[in-house]
């Protein structure tokens, strides 16, 4: 009898994968954002007003990829319990819970990050441009 | 290039029209070779195929007759043939195959189990066809391995019992039945038999069989190994020149500062109001196509049960899929054609008279085409109608009927000719390099590519016809339209003032010459393993490695085209009015990369694909590509122009944000949930076990297997019910509210007023 069954096996490395482009797209998010933010700092400026701030283009594109980062975060999550619900021999679950551990912080820096970014982008809105993103 | 003397002069230098002209000529000049190799090589049909008693089996008539049979009732959206086709269902080739060398293996094994084996695979990859009589032979065991898949088709098609997906008792006609085995038998044979002169089969020895001794063939690796490197040495190339040349002009060079038009401020012309009933129908066909899409997925997941209900007699899957396929192609295009309409009084300033009224027809004539087309490929499965003209002509994604395939293709031509008439005065004043013209060369090249598509004939060798049908597939979808869309997209940044009209036109000659360079001859990807000969999987796999390249550099060039965009908004008075259609743009940016780039290029390679191709991997490419592209741009195009449409004190905000996020999340749920891993599995499970055992039923339906079909569900609903359905509220705003037209020859207003300049400004 083996030890974890392969469908744990897969759902385990399945989340591993999910959880690293979810930090990937969370990666792609920040660079979005901030280098936008240090672009408008650094470049000389003829034309823009001299608020230092990223761009609501960009901001759109950062808060899809936080989305879509999410999104992923979630689906490991979910594979996770699914496969603990199935198979919860004490090998499985140990090989299972610190997947699952991991997920829940990388939700929490996401959601932290999530809503920094809609504080920026608020505060900017409310400067420059009052309809809602 | 001579031009008169009113004309506006070309905006950019003459090198990109003459390049542009000359890679698209190079393209079509290789491709139009591959196409006379692909007749002159394809494997061949013959007169009639015999015992080696002399016994005839079949002729070369029954064949074609059972390929059209094959066709007709809408196998190919069930099963596949070469690989190409729908993956519920095996493949017909790769399961003739494997059935029949089984068969002939066990006749051997009486008498010699030690060398059973060996004889089997000699006895299949023989050629015993004479070129000069017509005649093939099939040795002893092969002749009766034929007598007996007969009737174990026979059985499999006049099956009683609904627990296929396919409808109960679907072809009970003995002839019909020969017939249609007859035509497996063709493709198992061009599948194993030696091409002559070489050392594999005509189908570059696909499937993978180790029965037959059908093995990856040497040119597979080492193509697969070379369009590796030309992907690398591309994408190197591309980042060289993107760093050091700041040719397209995208950086500090818009130096002008515009305010956008409050929508309501917009005059409409009567066509563009038109457009309001263009967007409601793609709305209704999308949730239909959704609906449908849904219906097919969960007979991956209970095949015989749709939630207690029997659906088989009433929708069976090869059904259910056709529409699935025929709308998602339908409902894109009425999106494209409403912007297209809804721009041409914007690029020329004024609308002609009536315009309106020939956009209503065109309207009808769509929604006739789309009703009888579905309506014969329900009549075709059902074995109401026989005839390929109203009935179902059954090319995945060129199924329906040939005369409503023609209607399409008359109709493409009269939006053509609409738009011609809206533009006519503008383009009498442009040189024919540019966008104006640009505009209208895209257009027409729509009608043109997709008739192509009606060379493909069921009658023909399904090699030949399979060429066609990616001419279709292939190049008018991800090529031409993606052309289109490239030129929709730069104009309607210029219409909005945010990109100056030289750069989007530099834009728009960078994406012909990359994809002319890649794409066109990188066409011949879908074609490694339907009977054609080896250059076109070299060609095939070092060009469509190439297409990466593209993909990654419109990616990059599109955030050039945001910040710019960002740039100006800044400083309007009004807030920018696209932030929705914007998102779209950028969800078609990412999608663009992961779907048709990374989930592409995933399949792409000879190798890879030799295992793969027919899994779930390929369904995973194209539902990101597919809806992540062209669908968010159908969508984004949409609400656009629904943004004019609707009164602002109407403009449903919430509705827009919810479909947007729905088909987005939907979509990667879609994906990542189930197609993704799935195929993954899938192509571990063809290389590890076998193709045939990675294509059966019995190893689709396995729990886990089926545990990950049933991941999908909530993102399915959420794509159907949040994504869709708010989008169809949206269309009816569009039409039940839509703003009061102006006269129909009024100067049409400019969607920006330019403030100044930027050092004005300072």
């Amino acid at each position: 009898m083996r030890l974890i069954h392969p469908e744990v096996l897969f759902a385990a490395g399945y989340a591993i994968f999910l959880l690293l482009v979810s930090r990937v797209l969370r990666w792609r998010a920040d660079r979005i954002f901030h280098l936008a933010t240090r672009m408008k700092a650094t470049t000389p400026s003829d034309n823009t007003d001299g608020l230092v701030e990223p761009s609501w283009a960009h901001g759109l594109a950062a808060r899809f990829r936080l989305g879509l980062s999410g999104v992923l975060l979630s689906l490991a999550g979910f594979l996770l319990l699914a496969a603990g619900w199935r198979f919860h021999t004490p090998a499985e679950i140990s090989l299972l819970a610190p997947i699952a551990a991991w997920i829940v912080m990388r939700g929490r820096e996401l959601y932290r990050a999530r809503s920094s970014l809609m504080l920026n982008v608020k505060s900017r809105n409310n400067q420059k441009n009052p309809a809602p993103i | 290039m001579t031009v008169t003397d009113d004309r506006r002069p070309l905006l950019v230098s003459r090198g990109w029209p003459q390049a542009a002209i000359l890679l698209f000529l190079f393209g079509f000049f290789v491709l139009g070779f591959l196409g006379l190799r692909t007749y002159s090589e394809q494997p061949p049909i013959p007169i009639s195929v015999t015992a080696p008693d002399g016994r005839l089996l079949f002729r070369g008539t029954d064949i074609l007759t059972g390929q059209t049979i094959f066709l007709r009732y809408g196998l190919m959206e069930y099963g596949s043939i070469f690989g190409h086709g729908a993956y519920l269902g095996p493949d017909y080739t790769a399961d003739y195959l494997r059935r029949s060398a089984d068969f002939v293996e066990q006749s051997y094994a009486v008498s010699d189990p030690g060398g059973a084996r060996s004889r089997t695979a000699r006895d299949f990859k023989a050629n015993l066809y004479d070129p000069a009589t017509g005649l093939l032979k099939l040795t002893d065991g092969q002749s009766r391995a034929f007598d007996h898949l007969v009737g174990y088709y026979s059985g499999y098609f006049s099956d009683p019992v609904p627990d296929k997906g396919l409808r109960p008792r679907m072809i009970t006609d003995p002839l019909e039945l020969k017939q249609l085995t007859a035509f497996f038998c063709w493709t198992a044979w061009a599948a194993s038999a030696r091409r002559p002169g070489h050392e594999y089969s005509y189908t570059n020895n696909w499937p993978p069989e180790p029965r037959v001794d059908n093995r990856p063939t040497g040119s597979m690796v080492v193509w697969s190994v070379l369009s590796l490197i030309a992907l690398l040495g591309g994408i190197g190339l591309l980042m060289g020149a993107f760093g050091r040349w700041n040719y397209l002009g995208w950086h500090g060079r818009q130096n002008v500062i515009v305010s956008f038009r409050r929508p309501d401020s917009v005059l409409l012309t009567p066509a563009q109001r038109a457009c309001a009933w263009y967007f409601l129908v793609m709305a209704a066909l999308f949730l239909l196509q959704t609906l449908l899409g849904g219906a097919t997925q969960h007979y991956r997941a209970e095949i015989g049960n749709f939630f207690g209900f029997n659906l088989a007699s009433l929708l069976p899957y090869n059904l259910a899929r056709t529409w699935h396929v025929q709308l998602s192609i339908l409902w894109v295009s009425t999106s494209y054609l409403a912007a297209g309409i809804f721009l041409a009084p914007l690029i020329a300033g004024h609308e002609p008279r009536g315009q309106h009224w020939l956009a209503y027809g065109l309207l009808g004539a769509l929604v006739v085409v789309v009703a009888g087309s579905m309506t014969g490929e329900w009549a075709g499965i059902t074995g109401r109608v026989t005839n390929q003209w109203f009935g179902n002509q059954g090319f995945e994604y060129l199924d329906l009927g040939r005369f409503w395939q023609i209607l399409l293709s008359l109709g493409l031509v009269f939006w053509v000719v609409l738009l011609y008439r809206g533009l006519r005065h503008r383009l009498s004043g442009e040189h024919f390099g540019n966008m104006p013209w640009l505009f209208f060369y895209a257009a027409l090249a729509l009608p043109v590519f997709y008739a192509i598509g009606l060379l493909a004939r069921p009658q023909m060798i399904f090699t030949s016809t399979d060429f066609w049908r990616f001419w279709v597939v292939h190049l008018w979808v991800e090529d031409f339209l993606e052309l289109f869309t490239t030129i929709m997209v730069a104009y309607i940044f210029v219409l909005l003032g945010v990109v100056a009209e030289a750069v989007a036109q530099r834009v728009i000659y960078l994406d012909v010459l990359l994809y002319s360079a890649g794409g066109v001859i990188g066409t011949m990807h879908h074609v490694y393993f339907s009977g054609t000969p080896v250059e076109h999987m070299a060609l095939g796999a070092f060009f469509s490695a190439a297409e990466v390249i593209p993909l990654t550099f419109l990616t990059l060039e599109a955030w050039a085209f945001l910040q710019l965009g960002e740039h100006q908004q800044k400083k309007a008075a009004h807030p920018f009015p696209h932030r929705w259609a914007i998102l779209f743009l950028v969800a078609v940016g990412f999608w663009n990369f992961v779907g048709a780039g990374i989930f592409g290029f995933l399949i792409n390679l000879p190798i890879v694909s030799y295992y793969e191709i027919g899994t779930a991997l390929t369904a995973n490419h194209a539902h990101a590509a597919l809806m992540g592209v062209y669908g968010m741009l159908a969508a984004g195009l949409a609400i656009f122009a629904l943004r004019y449409l609707i009164p602002e004190d109407r403009w449903p905000e919430r509705a827009a944000r919810i479909s947007f996020w729905s088909l987005n999340i939907g979509l990667a749920w879609m994906v990542f949930a189930t197609l993704f891993p799935l195929g993954v599995l899938q192509l571990f499970h063809a290389v590890n076990a076998g193709y045939f055992e990675a294509r059966e039923l019995r190893y689709l339906t396995t729990p886990m297997l089926n545990f990950i079909e049933w991941l999908r569900f909530p993102g399915d609903v959420l794509f159907i019910l949040g994504g869709t359905l708010p989008l169809l509220y949206m269309t009816w705003l569009g039409v039940h509210y839509r703003r009061k037209a102006v006269a129909e020859t009024a100067a049409v207003t400019a969607l920006f007023t330019e403030v100044s300049s930027a050092h004005q400004a300072k």
